[in-house]
């Protein structure tokens, strides 16, 4: 096990400078932050999904992925946690959000912890979080932090409390990253400092919940050296065909 | 080593022109690529199975038959016959005539079908495809095997004494391979029966093809049937030559960019680096088609898919007499070279009755059921008695 903490950032903004980037890039910030406290190193990789547009579309059509996208794929299954932010549309969370996790086995979301973000143009579309974006990763079986943070055009402007938000972004963001350092400790068996007798509560599941990873992943590894896990899923003959 | 081109007979309007071929003419145009791909020396001609708009081709056996009639020396093949919702029992049936009328000419590439609403249509249920596969293959192989078959399965009714007619050619039933891109239990299949293992890899990465030949390779040796290597393997492969590779890129493009399947999608750039889909000069196809043996050992049989996306008919026998003409004898006379001695040749009917006269003497062809009477099974008047 590696000392350092990988945090893929995954944000599905579509212009340049975005929003949504913004939002992703103060998520890992505080992230690495809380992480830092306790020493640990964060390396934080962030991605534009833009960037892989045109990948994405074609591993819908082809099925498999590109060089390129191959290459991210592995970043979510090397890293420790994944922030997710999108831009809110029409009611629902980017096309171009939804169809990198269209376009990805779904295996390598199982247990992964994952802190949601959004942004759109006013609070009023906050709980599009809640009802659009948060039940894929629930079918996903991720690991989602429970505070998911949404932030309105306005929220980038108010700092203070009162200003746009009962809570402006910051706090929001400090309790959300609060909790995904929680899992991540809690995964490594040590408990922040400050965590109180939930965050016990929760890193006692966290370790629990280690355990059976490792235990599954053993029983998943390749038996065949050279050949990925979905080369190895089939029931030998012997027990498929009636005896005679 | 064999090589041949395969169709999926889709009708596809030509992007070029908006002419979409009638049925007709497409059956027509499929069994001339037939009689050319013998002509200009290929071994191997094989046409897929569909039951619904937009394909032509849902009796294989009677357009091979056709062709068989017309030809003298090529094999006649699928790509793929539906395990799943033929009866196995018209299989054995079919299949075993084809091979009576055109000398034994024929095997067939097993699938499952990849188009889900075909199941209802012949009784069956997509979710049960793998086991399917599965039963049904166990049964074709006995009614080909065994003169009188006693047999009872889930997916369709029991056989009492049934003997599938026309006994299979020679006391030999014909070869099969099995298809699949995805499955690794077909793959298992293939291994456990010592059959082959074709994988249509022309929408594939080679990364993706190289691990399902493996997965075949190591099973078949742990089945006991050979070293890993001797395991009989064959690939897909789709490419568009003319003598200028520019030439060759510009005509093919809009075809490209609205084929069916990954139309619309990757760029012909993309695709040709990440798939099999080679376009250029006949020397960067040899090129290209010499190094797919490094990835999947050496293989027995190198399959072509030249006409789909809407080419035109003529474009189509172009394409097959620069591929039967300065394509395959290279690959076939460098290919033949690397092969190393104890890898086994591409099954032919003639080598597989030699092998079974080895094991068992010769073939007793003389009619060994009952004869003289025009009994046709019991009628209920009779089973009363």
């Amino acid at each position: 096990m590696t000392d350092t903490f990988r945090l893929l950032a995954l944000s599905a903004g579509l212009s340049t400078p975005s929003s949504t980037r913004m939002l992703a890039d103060q998520l890992t910030r505080e992230a690495s932050a809380a992480l830092g406290a306790d020493g640990s190193a964060v390396e934080v990789t962030t991605v534009e999904l833009r960037e892989y547009a045109h990948d994405l579309t074609d591993a819908l059509l082809t099925r498999f992925p590109s060089e390129r996208l191959s290459m991210v794929i592995e970043q979510v299954r090397a890293a420790d946690a994944v922030v997710a932010v999108t831009p809110i549309f029409n009611a629902g969370p980017a096309g171009l959000f939804k169809t990198f996790f269209d376009a990805l086995d779904i295996e390598l979301w199982k247990d992964k912890p994952v802190l949601v973000g959004a942004t759109a143009g006013t609070a009023r579309h906050s709980l599009a979080i809640d009802y659009a974006v948060r039940p894929m990763f629930g079918y996903l079986k991720a690991d989602l932090v429970p505070t998911s943070v949404f932030a309105a055009s306005a929220d980038f402007g108010a700092d203070t409390e009162g200003q746009a938000d009962e809570q402006p972004l910051a706090a929001r963001v400090r309790r959300a990253t609060g909790e995904l350092a929680t899992i991540l400790l809690a995964r490594r068996g040590t408990a922040l400092p400050v965590a109180g007798a939930a965050g016990k509560a929760s890193a006692a599941d966290g370790s629990a919940e280690t355990h059976s990873v490792e235990d599954a992943s053993a029983d998943a590894a390749p038996a065949r050296p050279g050949l990925d896990p979905e080369f190895t899923d089939f029931v030998p003959m012997g027990d498929l065909l009636p005896r005679r | 080593m064999q090589f041949g081109i395969f169709t999926i007979a889709d009708i596809t309007p030509d992007p070029m022109t908006g002419k979409v071929p009638t049925e007709n003419e497409r059956l027509k145009n499929m069994v001339e690529m037939g009689r050319l791909a013998e002509q200009v020396g290929l071994d191997v001609f094989a046409i897929g199975e569909h039951h619904n708009p937009p394909f032509v081709t849902s009796s294989p056996t009677t357009t091979l038959a056709y062709l068989g009639a017309q030809t003298e020396k090529i094999i006649l093949s699928t790509a793929t016959t539906l395990i799943t919702t033929n009866d196995p029992v018209k299989i054995a049936e079919d299949y075993a005539m084809l091979q009576h009328l055109t000398g034994g000419r024929v095997d067939l590439v097993m699938g499952r079908g990849n188009t889900g609403p075909v199941y209802p249509w012949f009784g069956q249920d997509i979710r049960k495809g793998i086991e399917i596969a599965i039963e049904n293959y166990d049964l074709l192989r006995r009614l080909w095997t065994e003169d009188v078959v006693n047999w009872e399965g889930q997916f369709r009714t029991p056989l009492q004494q049934f003997t599938s007619t026309p006994r299979p050619l020679d006391g030999v039933a014909p070869f099969v391979w099995h298809g699949s891109i995805r499955s690794p239990q077909i793959a298992e299949q293939a291994a456990y029966y010592g059959d082959g293992f074709l994988h249509n890899n022309i929408f594939w990465p080679m990364s993706h093809t190289e691990q399902m030949v493996q997965l075949y390779r190591e099973r078949y040796e742990h089945y006991g049937h050979g070293t890993a290597r001797q395991a009989y393997v064959g690939l897909g492969g789709q490419a568009f030559m003319r003598k200028n590779s520019q030439d060759a890129w510009n005509e093919f493009r809009p075809y490209f960019d609205n084929a069916p399947v990954y139309g619309g999608g990757p760029s012909m750039e993309d695709f040709t680096a990440q798939t099999p889909l080679t376009v250029g000069s006949p020397e960067q196809v040899i090129e290209r088609y010499l190094t797919m043996a490094d990835h999947v050992g050496d293989y027995q049989r190198q399959m072509f898919l030249m006409d789909h996306a809407g080419l035109p008919q003529k474009t189509v026998l172009e394409q097959i007499e620069l591929l039967g003409t300065e394509v395959v004898p290279v690959l076939r006379r460098e290919l033949e070279a690397r092969k190393p001695t104890d890898v086994p040749e591409a099954p032919t009917h003639a080598a597989r009755v030699a092998a079974a006269e080895a094991e068992r003497g010769a073939f007793d062809d003389s009619y060994k059921f009952e004869t003289g009477d025009n009994w046709t099974g019991l009628r209920a008047e009779d089973a009363r008695r």
